[in-house]
């Protein structure tokens, strides 16, 4: 791939060569590269649409205009300081998602799990845990580990199957499963409850609306880029529900702030300590204490003292605990005891991904101290909705959820899923990183790394080449990256300043990378709604997204998505853009409404010039105008529909994808008929689904 | 970039779609000729059938060890009667026998078109159902940030010279783990999605479409809308809706016999298809397991009904086809406290094809005693997955890349179990 990479950019410096030369005698030269490369610079339009473009999600009518009025400079100087812009527009539309606004603890309590709610209910309707694991049965993958092997209290007791499961629970038939669902969703109604996927819905709408909507087109695109730098994945066990937090404490207020802040606020977040796993990570001290304390109950060895504590520590009267011990005696026949330790996932993402990048000098064992020096960072009760559904649901406390709370020496009211340091679990010994000696002990082991990280010139470099792929190309120039390097360096990791020194310079504006890169399909779904003006509340535009490939936190690796066009644009991709653009012109997404009024015209040459000037301000290939002219003369209908055809076409449904997609959006999506001027829409569509627009 | 001009679809695919009436008169004069193999065209490649049992299936009671003692004592209401017994396994060896679900199997096992590989798994003991497909997709136990799948770098690593946009093939809405990566993957659930969806106007705007796609671009847009129009065009024409098994093929009616039939006509029609990913769940059972009949027994039985309406679909073509099963791991060989079982450690694959050194189980087999489990609760791994992932890409594929399919891992000659000559 890298020889296309270098075949492409060979050719671009030899017609650059060629246009300095001889701007106006390359004839018959490609007219997409003639249109990049002919002229040594772009005119004034071209860089607002350049900016408008790369800064934000492309201009909506009329902003050519407005941008210009102002003064590129200002306006990009604006966008960097996203919180002098009012913004009332895009604040009015995601007014009504109550996630937004909640705490993670009050997530869980609005959107418990079906499972949760019914444990909270079994006692009463005389339900054993069996019954309730039976719940759930059908088509269990990843998407439904929840409640299994991560079942670990936030202490780094691995929890006992037969904890979640009761004794020979009898089968249940369909039927007892049917009314089982249907009391779930009583009581669901009853409590003014909703499920968990509302949850990534909700949040996904606000992107999505905020994108389109927002003055702070500079902002939205930075919270885009480093939701995928920050990657998590909704569909990881309990990550949906931190997600709300993450987009709203962590990303945005960081998005055009210092790195260092947004670094910190990752770590800290339950949705990067859950998905990375290093909420269970804890010293193996810590396990041998654990474990001796354990052995001690499963074989009944406990002195009087031993026995108060214990009572004491789980909460339990003396026939409780004689209880509990036999308990766990069983338990010991029944399964070794899980190991639990160190987790170096977090402490590896971090240097690799988050910092440093791959080659940026770390060394295997940097890894593992790095992890040493994380030990202890967790999350209060991370499956919180279990504690939430009983107390929302019956007014009481989950009795475990409060054991496990005092065990870890956490006041009362320490709120689900929030973040914790657990000093016991943390590794107390000296530790090296990346040469230096980590010492200042406890939480501050952890800042402390963080400061190195950032203070090191390969993350100034990981994160300018990435800032600059992003804004720039998608091979930018060693030159550029050190410019940039330098700015992030210099200002302490200040985003800000970093990205002035990307937007100011030469290369960001040199024709060469004019309209070069090719929208992500997130920036494609956002740019055409924008450019035809439609309305949408983000709601069904979820489901294209995701067959586009790219659901939001919908990728399971921390990589996130690649940045390069080249892994993303393939032959399934490229249909799915066309059918979007197709089908957002006809009207045919729930949710979205697009009036195209302003192209109807007297004749199809006007339809489409009208079109062209207003979806791609003129800056059309003559190949796509010359086979959009040949098209337009073609018949809409064809005389004979094959009935079959048809059919087939108009049952095809909008299945969607994982993460945001699949737990999110589990319905399909159906959509609507197409409807408005066909000889509009049909021009519209084809436009927006046309190599042109696809480019940036 | 390797892939080509899509059009070149060979005559032998027409013909299995009994397309001839509606194909244009010159493909017809090809399709005739050619109603043989064809070193032309997509006609003939190796293909890879992978298939994820997600949520963990439970490997002893899907391949019986009802030689060991202990599979009885440790399964008091789970275990599958021995062979002969009422509701018995299905003898294989002596010693391991199929859950009675997997009865389609036997005559491929006989014929030995069915090998079994026993005690595989992951060198990693993650219990985590997310962890483990993720590290049994990516094929790299223990590396979460490897950013792409072992299947695309199957691909990635051995360049086709004429490759076409149906190389790999999910039936899934989404790429899944293991497809991951560059090399192009086209992701569907069903073969009908794959085309301009416009309502009433669909031939007028793929039309245009086409028009405005027709030129290759210079950058990384390149040929990808001609061939997604070529791509499309062809499926079009093969109308899948009408496709007829053959062999007596019956495919149960149920959304993986759906995914397996449409994978068999993408082989049939020639499309150049090498890599092609179904999954299946409901395995994980925690709770009322079953023995014979019960929750498992049923979804066995989808399971190996579709594989077997594939094979023998496939007919003579499975000289070319591998289908290779894998979850992600193994479960507790004991049972719970709920007539279930839970998360465990080393589990059983099959690998169907008529190259398949079959009718017999691979694998070191340590036994069920207690100090032969893993953690003395689980099925030991003996063999790691990624040898037979290995010895699939290098003897069936021709894949001599192992080193970059298999990042951080060097598996060779030397650690093949030899279930492929």
């Amino acid at each position: 791939m890298t020889d296309r990479f270098s075949y492409i950019y060979k050719i671009t410096v030899i017609f650059t060569l060629l246009a300095l030369l001889a701007p106006v005698s390359a004839i018959g030269v490609n007219a997409q590269t003639m249109q990049k490369t002919s002229a040594k610079y772009l005119t004034e339009d071209q860089k607002i649409l350049h900016v408008l473009n790369r800064l934000g999600f492309g201009a909506r009518p009329g902003d050519v205009a407005r941008v210009k009025a102002m003064g590129l400079n200002k306006y990009i100087e604006q966008q960097l300081n996203p919180f002098s812009i009012s913004d009332t527009l895009a604040e009015a539309k995601v007014k009504n998602l109550d996630i937004l606004t909640m705490s993670n603890e009050e997530v869980f309590a609005k959107y418990p799990t079906p499972k949760a709610v019914l444990q909270a209910v079994a006692k009463e309707n005389g339900l054993t845990k069996g019954d309730v694991a039976q719940l759930k049965t059908k088509n269990k993958n990843n998407a439904d580990e929840m409640n299994k092997n991560d079942a670990m209290t936030a202490d780094g007791k691995a929890m006992m199957p037969d904890e979640k499961n009761a004794a020979n629970a009898a089968p249940i038939n369909d039927e007892e499963k049917q009314k089982l669902q249907q009391q779930v969703a009583e009581i669901y109604k009853q409590n003014d409850l909703g499920r968990p996927p509302q949850i990534t819905q909700q949040l996904n709408a606000s992107r999505i609306m905020r994108a389109v909507y927002s003055e702070r087109q500079l902002q939205e695109q930075m919270v885009d880029f480093w939701s995928n730098h920050f990657n998590v994945y909704a569909d990881k066990a309990a990550v949906r529900w931190f997600l709300p937090e993450y987009d709203r404490d962590v990303i945005r207020p960081n998005a055009l702030g210092n790195f260092k802040d947004l670094l910190l606020a990752t770590a800290k977040s339950p949705a990067m300590l859950f998905y990375l796993d290093n909420f269970q990570s804890v010293s193996p001290n810590m396990q041998a204490n654990n474990a001796n304390r354990n052995r001690q109950m499963q074989n009944g060895q406990l002195n009087p003292q031993q026995r108060e504590r214990a009572k004491e520590r789980l909460g339990l009267n003396d026939t409780e605990l004689d209880a509990r011990m036999k308990q766990m005696q069983q338990r010991q026949n029944q399964a070794k005891k899980q190991t639990r330790g160190i987790n170096e996932n977090y402490a590896r993402e971090l240097m690799e991904l988050h910092t440093l990048g791959v080659d940026g000098g770390y060394t295997q064992k940097d890894v593992q101290e790095v992890a040493r020096c994380f030990t202890g960072w967790t999350i209060v009760d991370p499956r919180g909705y279990r504690r939430m559904a009983a107390s929302v649901i019956n007014g009481t406390e989950n009795k475990r959820a409060m054991r496990q709370a005092k065990a870890l020496g956490l006041p009362e009211d320490a709120e689900s899923g929030t973040f914790y340091f657990n000093e016991r679990a943390h590794d107390t010994g000296e530790k090296i990183v990346l040469g230096q000696k980590i010492n200042e002990g406890g939480i501050k082991d952890g800042l402390k790394v963080l400061d190195i990280l950032v203070n090191n010139p390969a993350t100034a470099k990981f994160i300018a080449r990435k800032l600059a792929v992003k804004f720039v190309s998608d091979n930018p120039s060693d030159p550029l990256i050190t410019r940039v390097a330098d700015a992030f360096h210099n200002s302490k990791g200040d985003i800000k300043t970093t990205l002035r020194a990307l937007f100011t310079d030469k290369e960001f504006y040199a024709p060469e990378n004019y309209r070069a890169k090719i929208k992500t399909p997130f920036e494609l779904v956002i740019s055409a709604i924008r450019t035809v003006g439609a309305d949408t509340n983000g709601g069904q535009i979820q489901a294209l997204l995701a067959k586009m490939g790219e659901p939001l936190y919908g990728y399971i690796a921390p990589t996130g998505y690649p940045d390069m066009a080249e892994d993303w644009v393939n032959t399934g991709a490229l249909l799915e853009r066309m059918n979007f653009a197709v089908a957002l012109a006809s009207n045919r997404i729930r949710g979205t409404k697009v009036n195209l009024s302003q192209y109807q015209a007297a004749n199809k040459q006007e339809i489409l010039n009208k079109s062209i000037a207003g979806l791609l301000d003129n800056e059309i290939s003559p190949n796509t105008k010359a086979m959009l002219l040949k098209q337009i003369d073609q018949p809409l209908i064809e005389p004979k529909l094959d009935d079959t055809d048809e059919a087939m076409m108009e049952s095809t449904s909008m299945q969607t994808g994982q993460g945001g997609g699949k737990r999110g959006l589990g319905r399909q999506a159906q959509l609507l008929p197409p409807s408005g001027d066909a000889e509009v829409f049909k021009v519209v569509g084809l436009i927006l689904g046309s190599p042109d627009f696809q480019r940036q | 970039m390797d892939r080509r001009y899509f059009l070149k679809a060979s005559g032998i695919g027409l013909a299995s779609f009994g397309l001839m009436s509606v194909a244009p008169t010159f493909l017809h004069q090809f399709a005739s000729a050619a109603a043989l193999p064809t070193s032309d065209g997509y006609g003939k490649k190796k293909v890879l059938i992978t298939i994820f049992q997600r949520g963990a299936v439970d490997g002893l009671n899907m391949v019986v060890p009802y030689g060991a003692s202990e599979y009885y004592d440790y399964r008091s209401s789970i275990a599958i009667p021995k062979p002969n017994q009422t509701d018995g396994a299905v003898d294989l060896d002596g010693y391991f026998g199929l859950h009675p679900s997997l009865k389609p199997f036997e005559s491929f096992w006989k014929n030995k078109q069915l090998a079994i590989v026993h005690s595989v798994g992951s060198p990693d003991n993650t219990r985590s159902h997310f962890d483990a497909q993720d590290y049994m997709e990516s094929a790299t136990p223990g590396v979460k940030s490897t950013k792409d799948g072992w299947l695309n770098r199957v691909l990635q690593t051995k360049i086709e010279k004429d490759a076409s946009p149906f190389r790999a093939v999910a039936l899934n809405p989404q790429v899944p783990r293991s497809l991951m990566g560059r090399a192009p993957t086209i992701a569907m659930s069903n073969l009908a999605d794959f085309a301009i969806n416009a309502g009433a106007y669909t031939n007028s705007v793929q039309g245009g479409f086409e028009g405005i796609w027709q030129q290759k671009a210079n950058d990384s847009l390149g040929d990808t809308g001609k061939e997604t129009f070529e791509a499309v065009n062809f499926l079009k024409k093969a109308n899948p809706a009408q496709y007829k098994a053959a062999n007596g093929a019956q495919y149960p009616n149920s959304q993986f016999g759906r995914s397996l039939l449409q994978i068999a006509q993408l082989i049939k029609a020639g499309v150049g298809l090498e890599v092609a990913f179904a999954e299946i769940g409901g395995w994980d059972t925690h709770v009322n397991e079953g023995s014979s009949r019960g929750q498992l027994a049923n979804i066995l039985r989808d399971f190996s009904q579709s594989i077997a309406a594939l094979a023998t679909d496939l007919g003579k073509q499975m000289d070319e086809v591998i289908i290779l099963t894998m979850s992600e791991f193994g479960r507790t060989a004991r049972q719970n406290g709920t007539g279930g079982t839970d998360h465990g450690h080393g589990n059983a694959m099959f690998v169907f094809g008529n190259s398949v050194k079959g009718g017999k189980v691979y694998g070191d087999w340590k036994g069920l005693k207690s100090d032969q489990l893993n953690d003395e609760r689980d099925l030991a791994v003996t063999t790691d997955f990624r040898d037979v992932f290995g010895e699939v890409s290098y003897k069936h594929l021709g894949n001599k890349n192992l080193d970059k399919v298999f990042p951080g891992y060097s598996t060779n000659a030397g650690k093949f179990k030899g279930f492929l000559s």
